[in-house]
């Protein structure tokens, strides 16, 4: 099958399910917000599907790549990690995409989302982009995956090396790396970046930051205002759609949400037992062991120091491309994932303590050699500075044969049970 | 059976036992600091400038892992946790201070683990870039100015430009003599082994290195008395990938019948293929020359790392390439299966040795080492 004849039928698929999932939702509707997550998601993939069959350029990009230059040079993006996740977690294809990964020569210990991508690419399940951009955001791993993207694809592409520290230096050296990016997109394209529009973009972001920082703000109250799945599809949004009038609209819903419950007392469920500080990130093909935690347990994640805590910084859009460099210095998952382990440790403490949590999970995704390896000085700290229990719960991000959902709940029954204990 | 070499029984014996060896014993005994080094990344030239001896920071002998196992997660490579091992049984305790580069994940958090667990004095990380611009030159040197700054404040030295320069031309000395050396491989009848070089190698980064130089000198000298390794019989072999410093590990390669002639490893040519440009600036100098050493798999573009591996099978005429990779390497891991298809299309074959950091495993390694080279034998 040639490129075309297969990543078209199963970016259409994909766009189908997801239809489908929005037609139960409207059906059955629960938060305005998790509906209006759901569109979003058909929006997006619909909006891939539709450059292809146009043939209009599409920009394959790693995670935390700059989006608001590629809106503000109005050429789709195509977030590979998350395409390539969703694709297999829709289609129920992880082994066929698996097995391709291991033919192709990469070893189990790879992370699996980028094993998933690699195999994406291999099988040409992927809407083939124009050219790729790809960074050091937020592990080696996205930074190897490009050399083979490019390999097999035979396109172009750009990297953007993102430094380790937060200092005026680094900021500058990477604004550098996105004039490069800049330069590079008009050869591409044969268009010049419209700077309004990346303006108008850099302040659309900016108010997604400062709605990000409301709703932290909201999260303190008990009980806690959000349902365990809000995080996860805001963290989402933004990893798509940064930049864009859409998550400037679904974050002030969201905000909006959770301020009437705030206001009227109520929390995100019924019943709250245990506030829960979440590290790292649930399993993709398990977000539903969220929903159970809070269902059988009462347990509220309250905070999630890696995905939805953004650090000291603002945007300018006088200042575009400075502003979206520094922004990758403070923002969620690069500031904590890349860079000194000081940050992360500290934002989790601070954290545990304005959140009054009961107790943290860490998700030790294998595949992620950076944040397990933080594993142990992260429940030293928050053992000594805050005395709440942390459990690590092996896992693995998008493969569901590592770690299945009934062992991990068996193991979080063991831990919930300790916090009742304790109380 | 091969003549030994006196002056590499010399040499081994100054740079043993690991890691504090005799001569870093003798250094210490002087009152003078001794300060790791963790990747290739991290110019030696700035910390001997300070009057400190640099030695590498490396894992070889933790052959159980069982202390880092509690502070670094089993995800975490050999590598990284066999440094660690050896730090939290104190092995490391000798040193004054600690340099690493955010090379990789497993050491930017190898560094981060140490420095919260561990008393090292000094403990220093260094933002390596990760591709090869002007731009990127000129940010790395603005690190290493930050590096000397932080030594001079916390030893109270002076590194003085003169001072740099002086060990500038002291490190180029030791790049020109491993030419020499790897030079004597190149040959049909190769005059030193791949263990050997490798044995060579690690005493350079154990001891002073005015001391190895002359070491070395004197080694090269002996050589051509040397009777020929092989008469173009055994087959010459490359080894490419993650760190290796086990030179048990080539002995087990060579001692089935082939020949390491040469290697694409940050404990061999990465470490000392180019020199450092004695007319500008030294910090200058030193950053373009480190940035643009041979590449590790973390840099960009992949092509520079596949560009000096082909050099290599030219230049040293390799009939086949060991690609090592320690389980969960993943920059090692994501180049290979490319790196792999380039050279079997070039007619290189390639053998694929997923290993730990240590010397686990060393039958299997052996059994497939020796399927290796018959099915060489057969191809030819």
């Amino acid at each position: 099958m040639t490129v075309a004849t297969l990543a078209k039928p199963r970016i259409q698929q994909m766009v189908k399910i997801l239809e489908n999932i929005l037609a139960h939702r409207h059906k059955n509707p629960t938060y305005a917000s998790e509906e209006l997550y759901y569109e979003l998601m058909v929006k997006y993939y619909r909006r891939i599907m539709e450059a292809v069959e146009q043939e209009r350029t599409i920009v394959g990009h790693t995670v935390m790549s700059p989006l608001e230059v590629f809106y503000g040079m109005g050429i789709v993006p195509m977030h590979l990690e998350s395409t390539s996740m969703m694709m297999a977690i829709l289609l129920g294809n992880y082994a066929e995409f698996f097995d391709a990964a291991r033919s192709f020569g990469l070893t189990p210990e790879t992370c699996s989302a980028h094993r998933l991508l690699a195999a994406t690419v291999i099988q040409n399940s992927l809407p083939r982009p124009d050219f790729i951009v790809w960074t050091n955001q937020v592990c080696d791993n996205t930074s190897k995956s490009g050399d083979a993207i490019l390999d097999l694809y035979e396109i172009p592409g750009i990297f953007l090396d993102r430094p380790y520290r937060y200092t005026t230096r680094e900021v500058e050296y990477f604004t550098k790396e996105l004039k490069r990016l800049v330069q590079f997109l008009e050869e591409q394209t044969g268009q010049k970046m419209d700077y309004d529009r990346l303006s108008e973009a850099v302040a659309r972001s900016q108010r997604v930051t400062e709605l990000y920082r409301e709703i932290a703000e909201l999260r303190r109250n008990i009980p806690a205002p959000a349902r365990n799945r809000c995080f996860l599809n805001s963290m989402v949004v933004e990893w798509l759609y940064a930049g864009t009038q859409e998550a400037v609209e679904y974050f002030e819903l969201v905000r909006d949400e959770i301020k009437e419950r705030v206001d009227k007392g109520v929390g995100g469920i019924p019943e709250e037992r245990f506030r829960i500080l979440t590290l790292f990130l649930p399993p993709s093909y398990e977000w539903k062991l969220m929903d159970w935690m809070e269902q059988e347990y009462g347990a509220v994640s309250v905070m999630e120091p890696y995905c939805s805590w953004w650090a000291k910084g603002d945007m300018d859009p006088a200042k575009p491309l400075e502003s979206i460099a520094e922004k990758s210095f403070y923002r969620s998952l690069v500031r904590q994932m890349h860079g000194p382990s000081e940050g992360i440790i500290e934002d989790a403490v601070q954290a545990a303590i304005d959140y009054k949590a009961d107790g943290s999970i860490y998700f030790a995704h294998i595949g992620c050699r950076q944040a397990c390896a933080l594993i142990r000085s992260m429940k030293d700290a928050l053992k000594d500075d805050v005395g709440i229990p942390m459990i690590a719960l092996d896992c693995d991000i998008i493969d569901p044969s590592l770690s299945p959902g009934e062992e991990m709940r068996g193991k979080l029954e063991g831990f919930f049970e300790m916090l009742e204990d304790t109380k | 059976m091969e003549q030994s070499l006196k002056v590499l029984e010399e040499l081994k014996e100054a740079s043993s036992p690991f890691p504090q060896s005799k001569a870093i014993q003798a250094w210490k005994a002087q009152g003078k600091k001794v300060v790791g080094w963790i990747c290739t990344y991290i110019p030696e030239e700035i910390i001997e400038a300070g009057g400190m001896l640099p030695i590498r920071v490396t894992g070889a002998k933790a052959e159980d892992i069982t202390e880092a196992d509690a502070y670094l997660y089993a995800n975490t490579c050999t590598f990284a946790r066999g440094c660690l091992e050896l730090a939290l049984r104190k092995d490391y305790d000798f040193l004054d201070g600690v340099v690493s580069g955010t090379s990789c994940d497993p050491i930017r958090r190898l560094f981060d683990v140490w420095n919260n667990y561990l008393q090292t004095p000094f403990r220093h990380i260094v933002s390596v870039p990760h591709k090869i611009t002007p731009e990127a030159e000129e940010f790395f040197a603005q690190q290493l100015r930050h590096l000397k700054q932080e030594l001079e404040e916390f030893f109270q030295v002076d590194i003085t430009t003169d001072k740099l320069r002086e060990t500038i031309k002291l490190y180029n000395k030791s790049r020109e003599l491993f030419r020499k050396l790897y030079d004597f491989r190149k040959s049909g009848g190769p005059l030193i082994s791949g263990t050997e070089t490798m044995e060579i190698i690690q005493a350079s980064m154990r001891m002073p290195r005015a001391e190895f130089n002359s070491q070395l000198e004197r080694l090269l000298a002996e050589l051509p008395q040397r009777q020929a390794l092989s008469n173009g019989d055994r087959p010459r072999l490359m080894v490419v990938g993650s760190i290796l410093d086990r030179p048990e590990f080539i002995n087990a390669i060579e001692s089935l019948g082939a020949i390491v002639v040469t290697d694409e490893l940050c404990t061999g040519t990465r470490f000392w293929w180019n020199l450092t440009d004695t007319t500008l600036e030294p910090i200058e100098a030193l950053a373009k020359r480190y940035l643009n050493h041979p590449p590790c798999a973390r840099m960009r573009p992949f092509s520079m790392r596949m560009d000096f591996v082909m050099g290599l099978i030219n230049e040293f005429k390799v009939e086949g390439v060991i690609y090592e990779i320690i389980k969960f390497c993943d920059v090692y891991g994501h180049d290979k299966p490319v790196m792999k298809q380039k050279l079997e299309d070039a007619g290189i074959p390639v053998l694929e040795l997923d290993l730990e950091y240590g010397m686990g495993g060393i039958g299997q390694i052996r059994t497939r080492v020796e399927a290796f080279l018959e099915m060489m034998k057969v191809g030819k």
